[in-house]
């Protein structure tokens, strides 16, 4: 054990012990994989990962579109990881978070460290947040090339860096309770997406749907484990991971939300634009300052590896400074700027969970159905 | 009789040059015509011939197959003389180096226009089938075709426009010689009735028509516009086997050549 410290997710901390071993050794599992090639064809390449190749396409029994994932030869115990956590979030017949809400068994950490940032407002709803996640189809594997391939439905997504300008602050407060909703399913589930960032939302605007996909990089979580760091993409990493705290939990999830959050009503993608993963720290705490970064590493016990030694001492920035003439529409305003402050937290035990966001103010008009829903949602 | 200019340099240059060697060329000049090869067997060792056949001398020298080939060359008489090996020595020696290299060159052209004409005759098409067996003129490189021998064509009947395709009888299309000293060769040397010619004599030669294809994939998943279009394809073909069949048209027989 690395981590001096231990630390504990506030939430859900016991979501994986309380099922069979079954349902989160996903390195025991055996992966049934389907042959059926020809039910599937490829339209166009539609992205390329460090993990994979991904194509639309149509299967072809139901005309309907879908996406194939073509996945790179990596370890299999990673693709393993990857089919066993979209299967357990896709086939949940008694998903947790559409159940009636039981304050006791969310607040699975009783510390007291843990019990002091409980929230006064929290959403205690049952919601539908399972079906944010994206739907896997079909798991197959091609006997000749042998390469794996996960089949999911379509989403009928624009890029991010067209659609954000142009959504208005209702638009932005609906889609980002819905993200909230996919995490606290998935979060509910035992499992931590780790790379939680705009290109891993998928935005249908038509249909006002959204989708989290790409669960290559999502983990179980077991309190007190170590994870590897190496997790999210660098301008969406959470302190813990540039600070090598691996003790960390669903909490990651939530300053990787923040940033999106950030980024969307400062329309400044992406919020901390680090060059490099030191430097990707720097950004953060000249943003949050740094007296809070070292009350947090003290809190921790953490030793900050030896790149940051000669970083430079910032004053805390107050959120508002953020505010331009070209944001102000959708940043000046208190609701949101305490619900970010919330957020971005260096210490990850301080920062909202995804059901204490969802019933954050700022949220209020999405919660009482003030935003208009396409018919039949 | 002597060969003389490039051919005899040629064939001196790569063999060991000892005495009795120069003897033997001395001797060929004046009498002994016993190490002296023929005009044409010269012309068919050269590296890239190799698609010509033999035509016999006595087509060459029979003038009524040279109708309308006489204003191809100069002096065609001494032309088809000197292909078949029976010009007059003197006349040979006393020309001028650039003549003879005039005369030399206007008989490889005149060799491959009677080659074209000699090819499609009953004899010519004989000596063509062999070399068809042998797969003289190479294979398809298309793989569903299974390493069909080709045959020679050119796209015009006129020299000098474009050198010799290769035609597949089984996918019915053309290729461009894989080797260069190939494609340097005038495709009016074998004419653009060649094949069609060759399969109409030989129908037993016609390959099936091969119906496998390629459809092209990714990891194993094919790619949709191109399976779509290969499908309906498919579906088509189907049909007109199915119309053929009920109008009596007996498909195991070669594509429209009697049998």
């Amino acid at each position: 054990m690395k981590c001096k410290k231990w630390s504990q997710a506030r939430v859900y901390s016991d979501a994986n012990q309380r099922r069979d071993q079954d349902y989160w050794d996903y390195e025991n599992s055996t992966i049934k994989w389907s042959t059926n090639n020809r039910f599937y064809e490829i339209e166009n390449k539609v992205g390329r990962g460090k993990y994979s190749e991904v194509f639309q396409g149509v299967q072809l029994s139901t005309r309907r579109s879908i996406v194939i994932k073509m996945l790179k030869p990596v370890k299999k115990k990673k693709i393993k990881r990857e089919i066993k956590i979209l299967l357990n979030l896709s086939n949940e017949e008694h998903p947790p978070t559409s159940e009636k809400f039981n304050k006791v068994s969310y607040y699975t950490n009783q510390k007291d460290e843990a019990l002091q940032y409980m929230r006064t407002y929290l959403y205690d709803l049952p919601h539908n947040g399972h079906e944010n996640i994206v739907q896997l189809l079909d798991v197959v594997r091609d006997p000749i090339s042998r390469t794996p391939a996960l089949v999911f439905e379509h989403v009928n997504n624009i890029d991010f860096r067209i659609l954000y300008p142009k959504l208005t602050d209702m638009d932005m407060r609906f889609y980002m309770f819905e993200l909230l909703k996919a995490l606290d399913y998935c979060h509910s589930m035992g499992i931590m997406h780790r790379d939680v960032k705009p290109h891993n939302v998928m935005i249908d605007h038509k249909h006002k749907k959204l989708r989290l996909i790409d669960w290559g990089l999502a983990e179980y979580y077991h309190a007190n484990m170590e994870y590897n760091v190496r997790v999210a993409s660098r301008f969406f990493k959470g302190p813990e991971l540039l600070v090598d705290y691996r003790m960390y939990d669903y909490s990651l999830d939530l300053w990787s939300f923040g940033t999106m959050l950030a980024s969307l009503v400062f329309q400044k993608e992406p919020f901390f634009h680090g060059t490099s993963n030191t430097d990707q720290l720097v950004k953060i705490v000249r943003v949050l300052g740094s007296e809070d970064f070292e009350k947090y590493l003290l809190k921790y016990e953490i030793t900050l590896p030896s790149e940051f030694h000669d970083m430079d001492q910032y004053i805390r920035r107050p959120w508002r400074r953020f505010i331009n003439d070209s944001n102000r529409h959708l940043s000046d305003n208190d609701e949101v700027i305490d619900l970010l402050d919330n957020l971005l937290r260096y210490d990850h035990a301080e920062r909202l969970t995804a059901r204490e966001a969802m019933g954050h103010p700022w949220f209020e008009p999405i919660r009482n159905g003030a935003y208009d829903l396409p018919a039949g949602k | 009789m002597a060969r003389i200019g490039e051919n005899s340099q040629e064939r001196f240059r790569g063999e060991n040059r000892s005495p009795q060697d120069d003897d033997e060329a001395m001797e060929g000049i004046t009498d002994s015509s016993e190490y002296v090869e023929m005009w044409i067997d010269l012309f068919l060792g050269r590296k890239g011939h190799e698609y010509f056949c033999d035509v016999d001398p006595e087509y060459i020298t029979d003038r009524f197959n040279l109708i309308n080939l006489q204003k191809t060359v100069s002096k065609f008489t001494q032309v088809v003389q000197y292909i078949v090996d029976e010009l007059d020595e003197y006349v040979l020696e006393g020309m001028s180096h650039a003549r003879l290299e005039q005369l030399e060159s206007d008989a490889r052209k005149f060799y491959g226009l009677i080659h074209a004409r000699y090819i499609i005759t009953v004899k010519g098409l004989q000596k063509m089938l062999e070399k068809y067996k042998d797969a003289d003129f190479g294979r398809c490189p298309r793989v569903h075709c299974n390493l069909q021998p080709l045959l020679p064509v050119g796209l015009h009947d006129v020299p000098g426009i474009d050198c010799v395709k290769l035609y597949c009888p089984s996918c019915e299309d053309l290729y461009i010689p894989k080797s260069s000293r190939h494609s340097t060769i005038d495709g009016a040397y074998f004419g653009t009735s060649f094949p069609g010619m060759f399969l109409q004599a030989f129908p037993e030669m016609v390959p099936q028509h091969p119906v496998k294809r390629y459809v092209p994939k990714i990891f194993g998943f094919e790619l949709h516009k191109q399976a779509q279009l290969a499908r309906w394809q498919e579906l088509q073909r189907r049909k007109l086997e199915q119309k053929l069949i009920s109008i009596g048209v007996d498909l195991s027989s070669n594509g429209g050549y009697k049998k």
